[in-house]
């Protein structure tokens, strides 16, 4: 670009100039919106709108989720804090079953013979 | 669409139904404070990106209206959240180096001679009313950060005072009283430059 040069600059031309931008500034501002400013605008925000509901319900449905889980995770471990204690027991049994030998025939037998009132009771029921 | 009985609700009616999930009864306050958004968003930003802005403004007064807190007037809010949506939009451009006008042209130096030798109001006025006018104004205003760009706009173009100006920014008075000084005295050294012919 030719550059142009001036013998003097001062402030005069200066506040003139800062004058011209003033009115320049306040001339920009007479224009008017187009007309479909306005519903352009509202389309926009019905679709934020759209947006952010479904956000919402997305929210919503993933809480719901998260609470289920939760209470299926709250009940899984409801079940294994007996778990050991089970186990436990199934050995104490094993362990009882070794050592008195594993005969439950015998031993219910035994148990009725021993208890007439026992015996009595099981055939009424049909048992015997 | 607006019926004829939102038509009569003042502000506050209109946002209390607009937050009970009626979002067609903000194209109300659309309706009301469109012209109003719309010169603040010209005062800062080119005539071809006003909309774009003045619609952002729009978008985020709405996205935050539950934050209204119904203390000062509506129109004051948005007035707030319009500049502030011009600062962005200066910041956003400052960062992708879109600020300044990159061809100056002999035009543009012609209209410099012109606009010191108009003698008459007349004269002055036909020379402001040009384009090679706004285009000075955006390339000197292109040369500042976005920061002074929006205290110079506010303070020395729009005529606020600090006090409006640091309201209208939310930053502090003092801030905005050294900006505006130093924007100033910047924008007294590009016009210098301009005048001796320096274009950057």
């Amino acid at each position: 670009m030719k550059k142009h040069r001036r013998r003097h600059t001062d402030i005069e031309d200066i506040q003139k100039l800062e004058k011209a931008f003033l009115s320049v500034h306040h001339r920009q501002k007479e224009a008017e919106a187009s007309e479909t400013f306005q519903q352009d605008v509202m389309r926009h925000l019905r679709r934020l709108h759209v947006h952010e509901n479904g956000a919402d319900r997305a929210m919503a449905d993933a809480r719901a989720a998260v609470a289920g889980v939760a209470r299926f995770l709250s009940t899984t471990r409801f079940v294994w804090r007996f778990a050991a204690l089970t186990s436990l027991l199934g050995v104490f049994l094993a362990a009882y079953a070794i050592r008195t030998g594993f005969g439950p025939e015998y031993d219910f037998t035994n148990l009725l013979t021993e208890d007439s009132a026992g015996l009595l009771i099981a055939r009424s029921l049909g048992v015997l | 669409m607006i019926d004829n009985e939102s038509c009569g609700m003042d502000d506050r009616d209109v946002i209390h139904r607009v937050l009970s999930g009626d979002v067609n009864a903000f194209e109300l306050l659309v309706e009301r404070y469109k012209a109003h958004v719309f010169k603040i968003v010209l005062g800062h930003v080119p005539r071809e990106k006003a909309e774009e802005v003045a619609q952002d403004a729009f978008a985020r007064s709405f996205e935050s209206l539950s934050n209204f807190s119904g203390k000062g007037s509506f129109s004051h809010w948005l007035a707030r959240i319009a500049v502030r949506c011009c600062y962005d939009f200066w910041r956003d451009h400052h960062r992708r180096e879109e600020t300044a006008l990159s061809v100056i042209t002999e035009d543009h130096q012609r209209w410099l001679d012109d606009m010191l030798a108009a003698q008459s109001r007349e004269e002055f006025e036909r020379e402001a009313a040009k384009a090679e006018a706004r285009e000075i104004l955006q390339y000197a205003l292109g040369q500042l950060s976005a920061e002074d760009r929006m205290v110079l706009t506010l303070v020395y173009l729009e005529g606020a005072s600090i006090g409006e100006a640091s309201d209208l920014l939310g930053w502090s008075v003092v801030s905005v009283k050294v900006r505006a000084f130093r924007a100033k005295r910047r924008l007294r050294a590009i016009i210098s430059e301009m005048l001796k012919g320096e274009w950057n």
